[in-house]
C-alpha cells in the first residue's frame, strides 16, 4: 500500500515538477512583454504592372498661333523595394529604404519607325522616429537617388527630406507627410534646379489582421529656376497629384504577402518667358500586382505599429513628373 | 523510513521526469539540427562614394582620317539594395532582390557652361538553389531592370533583362562563386537597333579573417555587341566587351545587426562599330571607391550569411558603370558631334539654322537643327543628356524634326519656301520624335 500510495504521490510529484519545470521554460522562451517587437524586421518586395502614360504639350508663341500635340504610351512598369525597421531603444526605430522603379514604353513614330524608351528612378533614405505601437509614431525622413527627367532633361539626382506621423486606431491607421524634394547641383547653366513642396496622406483600414485595403493622395507644388543670361528668365510652376490604392494579402503561415496597386498621377507644368509659354500635362496610369517576402514580420496589422510600416514617395520621382513621352529625343 | 525512502524515490522520479520533461522540451526549441538556418533572412545595405569616369572616343573614315576626342568626369556614387533569402525546403532556397545605383556627374563645356547629369540602373530578380550549407550551392538566376543609356544607343533608357546559372563552393573560411550568363535589352530600341547583348561569365573569392571579417575579389568578363538591322545596305557590325574588377572589406559587429563596407571597384567597356565607310572605337572606363552600411535580419556572422543566409547578387554587365557611362560621347539626335553629312539648308527668323544631316549610324536624312547652336540662342530649349550629348526640345522651340522625304514633301504640298517649314504646326506630319 504504501508503495501504492507513494507510486501516485512520486506521479503526482513528477507531474508537478514537470508543469513546474515547464512553467519555468515558458518564460524563458517569453520572457519578454508579449508586444515587445523584434530588433529587426523587414521586407523585399517585386512587382511589375501595366502602365498608359500621355502628354500633351501646347506652346504659344506672341504673335504665332498656339501649336499642340499629344501622345499616349502604354508601358510595362517593373519595380522593386527593401525595407528594414530597426528598434534601437524602446521607443525609437530606425528604418532604412532602397527602392527603384522604371516603366519601358514602345513608341511608334510615322517615318521613323518603332521603339522602345525607359524612364526610371530610384532611391535610398532613411526614417528616425519617436515610436509608441499603441498610439503612433512621429519622426524625420531624408533619401536621395536619381531619377529620368522630364522634358528632355537627363537623369538628374535630387533629395527629399520631411517630417511623418502616423497614428494608430485600432482597425485604421492614419499615416502623414509633409516634405520638400529638391535636384542637387544645377542641371544645366540655365536650368539651376526643379524643386517641389510636398504633403501625402494615407490610410490604412484592417479587414482582418492579414488583409489590407490602402489608399494614397499626394500633393506637390513647385518649379523650375530658370537663369538666363540671354535677358529675363522663363518663370515657371510645377504641380503633381498622385493617387494610390492598393489591397495586400498576407498569407497566415507564410512569410510571403501578395499585393495589387492602382496608382494615377498627373503633373502640369507650365514655363513662360515674355515671348512665348509652353505648358507639358503628363498623366500616368499604371495598375501593378507584386510579391513581399517578409522576414521577422507577423500580421500585416501587426507590423504597421511593431514592424516596417514607413516608405517615400518622392514627387519629382512620380511616374508623370519623370515621363516625358517623346521617346529618344 | 518508508516515506523517507519514497520521498527520494519520489524526488528521483520527479528530477527524472524534470529531466525528461526537459530533454522533451529542449527538441521542441532545436528540434532541427543545431545549424538548420531561419527561414527567412536578409538584409538592406545602403552606399555612397567618389567615382572617376573617362571616355574616349574614335570616328574614322575609310581612307581618311580619324577623329578622336575624349573626357573625365568625377562623380557622386549613390545606391542601396535589399536582399532576402527563404528556405522552402531543407536544401532549396529562393532569394528575392532588389538593387539600384546611380552617379551623379558634372560636366564643364567651354562656350556651354556647366551642369550636372546622372547615370543610373537598377535590377529586381530572384534566384532559386539546390544548397547544402556544408558544402555550396547551385541554381539559377533571373532579373530585368532599366539602366541609363549612356553611350550605348541614341534614345531613351532601356530595358534589359538578365538570366544565368551560378553556383558556390563553402572552403572553410573561403567561398568561391560564379555565374554564367546572358543579358539583353527587351524590345528593339528604335528602328535599325533591335538591341544590345552581351554574355558574361563572373568569379568571386570571399576570405574569413575571422566570422566576421570578410574580403572579397570579384571579376566579371562580358562580351556581346549591337543588333543592327538596316534597310540602307548591310547593317553595322559591333562589338562589346567589358571587364568589372572588384575588391570589398566588410566587417559585422558581433553585437549588433549592422556591418559597414568599404568596395573599390573598376570596369572598363569598349565598344567597336564598323561600316563600310567608317568606324568608330569608344572606350569608358570607371573607377569608384565606395563605404556603406548593412542592416542584417535574423543573419549571425558574416560566415554563418554565407552559407545559410542571403549570400547572392547579380552583377548585370549592361548595368556596369562603364557600359552606362558616356560623359562626352554617345549617340543623341541633336548633337553636330553625331551627325555627318551636314549642310544648312535654311535659317529661320529667330535665328536658327536648318540642317540636313544624318546620324553616324545612320543613311537616313534629316533636318533639324544643331544643338549646340540652340544652346547660344535658346539655352533653355537644351539639355544635356546622360550620354554627355545635348539634346534639344523640339516641342518648346515649336519645331519638328523631320526626315528629308517629308521636308520635301511639306514643302511641294504646301507650296512655301523651305526656310518656312519648320515653323509650321508641330503636328502637321503626325507623330513625334
Amino acid at each position: 500500500m504504501m508503495i501504492n500510495r507513494v507510486i501516485p504521490s512520486a506521479a503526482a510529484l513528477a507531474f508537478f515538477t514537470a508543469v513546474a519545470g515547464a512553467a519555468d521554460m515558458t518564460p524563458m522562451v517569453t520572457k519578454a512583454p508579449p508586444e515587445a517587437p523584434p530588433s529587426v524586421t523587414g521586407y523585399v518586395e517585386l512587382y511589375s504592372g501595366w502602365a498608359n502614360s500621355k502628354e500633351s504639350v501646347t506652346f504659344c508663341e506672341v504673335g504665332f498661333p498656339c501649336d499642340f500635340f499629344s501622345n499616349r504610351f502604354d508601358g510595362w512598369a517593373l519595380g522593386g523595394a527593401g525595407r528594414v525597421n530597426y528598434w534601437w531603444a524602446a521607443n525609437a526605430s530606425l528604418q532604412l529604404d532602397a527602392q527603384a522603379e522604371g516603366t519601358s514604353y514602345r513608341f511608334t513614330s510615322p517615318g521613323f519607325g518603332s521603339g522602345h524608351f525607359s524612364t526610371h528612378a530610384y532611391l535610398v533614405g532613411g526614417h528616425a522616429n519617436w515610436r509608441d505601437p499603441q498610439r503612433g509614431l512621429f519622426g524625420v525622413f531624408v533619401g536621395a537617388g536619381d531619377g529620368t527627367g522630364p522634358f528632355f532633361i537627363s537623369a538628374v539626382r535630387h533629395g527629399v527630406v520631411g517630417l511623418e506621423g502616423q497614428l494608430y486606431l485600432g482597425s485604421l491607421t492614419l499615416y502623414g507627410q509633409a516634405g520638400y524634394d529638391s535636384t542637387i547641383g544645377n542641371i544645366s547653366p540655365s536650368l539651376d534646379s526643379m524643386h517641389a513642396w510636398f504633403v501625402r496622406g494615407t490610410a490604412r483600414f484592417y479587414a482582418s489582421p492579414n488583409f489590407r485595403l490602402e489608399g494614397t493622395v499626394l500633393y506637390a507644388n513647385g518649379g523650375l529656376d530658370f537663369t538666363s543670361t540671354f535677358g529675363t528668365p522663363p518663370s515657371s510652376d510645377m504641380e503633381t497629384w498622385l493617387w494610390r490604392a492598393k489591397a495586400e494579402y498576407k498569407f497566415a503561415s507564410s512569410p510571403f504577402a501578395i499585393f495589387a496597386t492602382y496608382q494615377g498621377s498627373r503633373t502640369a507644368t507650365d514655363i513662360s518667358s515674355p515671348t512665348s509659354s509652353t505648358s507639358f500635362r503628363n498623366t500616368d496610369n499604371r495598375v501593378m500586382g507584386g510579391v513581399r517576402l517578409y522576414i521577422g514580420e507577423k500580421t500585416l496589422q501587426w507590423n504597421d505599429t511593431m514592424g516596417t510600416t514607413l516608405d517615400i514617395i518622392d514627387p519629382l520621382g512620380v511616374p508623370s513628373a519623370i515621363f516625358n513621352g517623346g521617346g529618344p529625343g | 523510513m518508508m516515506i523517507n525512502r519514497a520521498i527520494p524515490s519520489a524526488a528521483a522520479l520527479a528530477l527524472f521526469t524534470a529531466v525528461a520533461g526537459a530533454a522533451d522540451m529542449t527538441p521542441m526549441v532545436t528540434k532541427a539540427p543545431p545549424q538548420a538556418p531561419p527561414s527567412v533572412t536578409g538584409y538592406v545595405e545602403l552606399y555612397t562614394g567618389w567615382a572617376k569616369s573617362k571616355d574616349a572616343f574614335t570616328f574614322c573614315d575609310i581612307g581618311g582620317s580619324c577623329d578622336s576626342f575624349g573626357d573625365k568626369f568625377d562623380g557622386w556614387v549613390l545606391g542601396g539594395a535589399g536582399r532576402v533569402n527563404y528556405w522552402w525546403a531543407a536544401n532549396a532556397s529562393l532569394q528575392l532582390d532588389a538593387q539600384a545605383e546611380g552617379t551623379s556627374y558634372r560636366f564643364t563645356d567651354p562656350g556651354f557652361g556647366s551642369g550636372h547629369f546622372s547615370t543610373q540602373g537598377y535590377l529586381v530578380g530572384g534566384h532559386a538553389s539546390w544548397r547544402d550549407p556544408q558544402r555550396g550551392l547551385f541554381g539559377v538566376f533571373v532579373g530585368a531592370g532599366d539602366v541609363s543609356s549612356g553611350g550605348i544607343v541614341g534614345g531613351g533608357d532601356m530595358r534589359h533583362g538578365v538570366v544565368g546559372l551560378e553556383g558556390q563552393l563553402y572552403l572553410n573560411s573561403m567561398t568561391l562563386y560564379g555565374q554564367a550568363g546572358y543579358d539583353t535589352t527587351i524590345g528593339n530600341i528604335f528602328p535599325g537597333l533591335d538591341g544590345l547583348h552581351a554574355w558574361f561569365v563572373r568569379g568571386t573569392a570571399r576570405f574569413y579573417v575571422n566570422p566576421n571579417f570578410r574580403l572579397e575579389g570579384t571579376v566579371l568578363y562580358a562580351s556581346g555587341g549591337y543588333d543592327f538591322t538596316s534597310v540602307f545596305g548591310p547593317p553595322p557590325s559591333s562589338d562589346m566587351e567589358t571587364w568589372l574588377w572588384r575588391a570589398k572589406a566588410e566587417y559585422k559587429f558581433a553585437s549588433s545587426p549592422f556591418s559597414v563596407f568599404v568596395t573599390y571597384q573598376g570596369s572598363q567597356t569598349t565598344f567597336d562599330l564598323s561600316t563600310p565607310t567608317a568606324t568608330e572605337s569608344l572606350r569608358l572606363t570607371d573607377q569608384r571607391v565606395m563605404g556603406g552600411v548593412r542592416l542584417y535580419i535574423g543573419e549571425k556572422t558574416l560566415q554563418w550569411n554565407d552559407t545559410m543566409g542571403t549570400t547572392l547578387d547579380i552583377i548585370d554587365p549592361l548595368g556596369v558603370p562603364s557600359a552606362i557611362f558616356t560623359g562626352g560621347g554617345g549617340m543623341s539626335a541633336s548633337d553636330a558631334r553625331l551627325k555627318r553629312d551636314i549642310v544648312l539648308v535654311a535659317r529661320l527668323d529667330n535665328g536658327l539654322g536648318l540642317y540636313r544631316y544624318r546620324y553616324l549610324w545612320s543613311d537616313v536624312v534629316y533636318v533639324g537643327v544643331m544643338a549646340q547652336e540652340v544652346a547660344y540662342l535658346y539655352p533653355a530649349s537644351v539639355v544635356q543628356g546622360s550620354d554627355g550629348y545635348l539634346r534639344v526640345d523640339y516641342g518648346s522651340l515649336g519645331l519638328k524634326l523631320l526626315t528629308w522625304e517629308q521636308w520635301q514633301t511639306l514643302a511641294h504640298a504646301t507650296g512655301v519656301p523651305m526656310s518656312a517649314q519648320l515653323n509650321s504646326p508641330v503636328n502637321s506630319l503626325g507623330g513625334s520624335l
